[in-house]
């Protein structure tokens, strides 16, 4: 990246590099937990699909451990993805905004102003209370795609995080 | 004074606008009875007599539709119960009530009522009209709803001072934008034909397949001596069908552009814009300014060479990529659209920056749009060598397009607005202030990162922008920037 294209607005006097920026170091990992509960999502998915292909194998008159390999390799690439993925995923609160990156091959950054913050709810997915993890939705008027939600945190730091953005989205309400 | 605490009725003219409304459905029902009666001969009698049944049992459904239909206000909600089968309680909270409109169709103008019809935000928005009501008690309803209504959400806000809570500020003044019969002509003329002809060919198509049996008992003499004509004169033939097609809906376009758009007047007060429109239906549509969240104008080839451009208003909705929720206004002239554009956004006479997307949209736009579809074209021709032919024109001809197109995009900015442009046939710029958006992200596939782009997506309230294919430095700084703006701005996006 070249540093000296710095934007400049010649009515505001705002130095872009002045500016709060948004770096992706200060953004916070998701709970290790989410991995497993990601991981155990995936596992129980391939069990059946491995039943299924185990069967399929059987009247097929394959080899039982064909159809079993396959299924092997396609979860050890899914595995390798899951890792590499829970890796690039991350949200960091400041001060004014919420914001959460994930997307291994399109990723994608969003930031909501609490000024813009419609409501917010903790979602708990059965999988999820297993692990204790909650996931934090945020809503906007920008409809869904606009919207972030969280997942992988603590219950309590998903009730926190939520009290914590309401009280200060009501205060520009 | 307005009464509207007990249950009331619409006016009982309301019974013949209701029944018109449903006669439109029940023709569908006889022109099924003539097919019918036509294919199986059954006599006149037959269709005489469904006829009058039909008529008559829309009456009586119409009737009762009328007697179970009630509107009323409970608690700071507006109440309507209808449903003849299922009865259904429909209650909007005031301060859900999006806008309150008032039209009026050729029964109702007959009979001298007007209909009147609430948006409300939800998602699942469910339709609320009462279709029958004198003129005046519309007016003092619309009114009075949007009183409350302001009531209800300007509790919280406090910068009250400069608005007063009438239903409309001050008196209607001089048109910003008026259409006159030689403009809505002229919007007629160049509607996109090609897509209508489409449409109508879809149409014309399925009542073909629908109806096939019939046309062909009616014509069946002719079918058998033409068809051998028509097969081998198809060459002849396909041009001047294609000739009727785009005669039929260009003339199409025109009636229909008279009805939508006869004698537009659109003006500019200080709370809100008001459009006034329509032939038949003169239908009035009010937007309060601050639920306009951004302004959008196009053009086409044909517009061009007339001067004209189409604007579009976009106001918060919840149901943001539905068409129904923008106001459109075509057929403004230059001056007219620069006009409405420096009321809104005065901040524009700044010097703005001007970001071009990345050369890389270039090669993405050429690739997609015309090096794949050649190419798939190029392999029909393994199947039929006239293909080939067919992929080199088409190649020939979107090549430039694409990299018009993809040259054509830019983001222009200054502290407080920005500009998308976007296209070169249809071109088309979208114009926001920052402060309207809800918020911003910034999208990076895998072959982006390797070249240093990313996508810079802009959500309103009224639907999402793209700023395609960015060089990522200034995606970061923007993303920055304007997220700096929304959290800066004091001003309320609605």
């Amino acid at each position: 990246m070249e540093s000296n294209s710095h934007i400049k607005f010649e009515n505001s006097v705002i130095e872009m590099a002045s500016l709060p920026q948004l770096e992706h170091s200060d953004f916070h990992k998701l709970e290790k937990d989410y991995l497993w509960l990601r991981i155990l999502f995936v596992s129980i998915l391939f069990l059946i699909f491995g039943s299924i292909s185990i069967i399929f194998g059987i009247i097929s008159n394959l080899e039982w451990w064909q159809p079993i390999s396959v299924v092997v390799f396609i979860f050890l690439l899914v595995y390798l993805l899951e890792n590499k993925g829970f890796a690039v995923k991350g949200y960091v609160l400041r001060q004014n905004d919420i914001s959460f990156k994930s997307g291994l091959f399109f990723f994608a950054m969003t930031s909501v102003p609490f000024n813009r913050v419609q409501h917010i709810e903790v979602y708990q997915s059965p999988l999820a209370r297993l692990f204790d993890l909650g996931e934090v939705k945020v809503y906007t008027a920008g409809g869904s795609s606009s919207d972030i939600s969280i997942p992988g945190l603590k219950v309590e730091d998903a009730h926190r995080l939520k009290d914590h953005i309401s009280k200060l989205s009501i205060t520009y309400a | 004074m307005l009464d509207l605490e007990k249950p009331q009725r619409q006016s009982s003219v309301g019974v013949i606008v209701i029944f018109f409304k449903n006669l439109r459905k029940a023709v569908n029902f006889i022109f099924y009875f003539f097919v019918v009666q036509f294919s199986m001969n059954t006599g006149m009698l037959f269709l005489w007599v469904a006829i009058v049944v039909i008529v008559l049992l829309t009456l009586v459904y119409s009737i009762l539709v009328y007697k179970r239909f009630v509107f009323y206000i409970d608690e700071g909600e507006f109440i309507i119960e209808k449903g003849l089968f299922n009865r259904e309680k429909i209650a909007v909270p005031f301060e859900r009530i999006q806008s309150v409109h008032i039209d009026q169709n050729v029964v109702q103008r007959a009979l001298k009522v007007v209909g009147l019809k609430i948006d409300t935000a939800g998602s699942g928005t469910k339709e609320l009209e009462i279709v029958a009501l004198p003129d005046t008690f519309a007016r003092s309803i619309q009114e009075y709803l949007i009183e409350k209504k302001n009531l209800q959400t300007d509790e919280s806000q406090f910068q009250e001072a400069e608005r007063d809570v009438e239903g409309r500020s001050e008196p209607l003044k001089e048109p910003i934008i008026s259409l006159k019969a030689i403009d809505v002509l002229k919007v007629g003329l160049t509607e996109n034909h090609l897509k209508t002809s489409l449409a109508l060919f879809a149409l014309i198509n399925g009542y073909y397949w629908q109806s096939q049996d019939f046309f062909f008992t009616l014509f069946q003499d002719y079918i058998t001596d033409g068809e051998e004509f028509i097969l081998s004169k198809w060459l002849m033939v396909l041009p001047l069908l294609l000739l009727s097609l785009l005669v039929i809906s260009i003339v199409i376009s025109v009636v229909m552009a008279f009805l939508k758009y006869h004698h537009l007047q659109f003006f500019l007060g200080l709370k809100e814009v008001v459009n006034v429109s329509g032939l038949l239906k003169r239908v009035e549509y009010q937007i309060p300014i601050s639920k306009i969240q951004y302004l959008k104008y196009s053009s086409n080839p044909l517009r061009k060479l007339f001067g004209i451009k189409t604007l579009v208003v976009k106001q918060a909705s919840s149901i943001a990529s539905s068409d129904k929720q923008s106001l459109m206004i075509p057929g403004c002239k230059q001056a007219q659209l620069d006009a409405v554009i420096r009321n809104f956004f005065p901040e524009l006479r700044q010097t703005s920056l001007t970001f071009k997307a990345n050369p890389y949209l270039k090669i993405q736009m050429v690739l997609f749009f015309s090096l794949l579809p050649s190419i798939f074209i190029g392999f029909l021709s393994l199947l039929n060598i006239n293909f080939l032919f067919l992929a080199i024109l088409v190649l020939m001809v979107s090549l430039p397009l694409s990299l018009k197109y993809a040259a054509n995009m830019r983001l222009a900015l200054t502290s407080e607005v920005m500009q998308l442009h976007k296209g070169w046939i249809f071109p088309k710029t979208e114009i926001l202030k920052h402060y309207k958006l809800q918020s911003v992200a910034i999208k990076q596939n895998v072959f982006q990162k390797r070249r240093n782009t990313a996508h810079l997506d802009f959500y309103t309230a009224a639907g999402s922008l793209r700023m395609w294919q960015l060089d990522a430095d200034v995606a970061d700084e923007l993303y920055n920037y304007l997220l700096y703006k929304i959290e800066s701005s004091n001003e309320k996006w609605m």
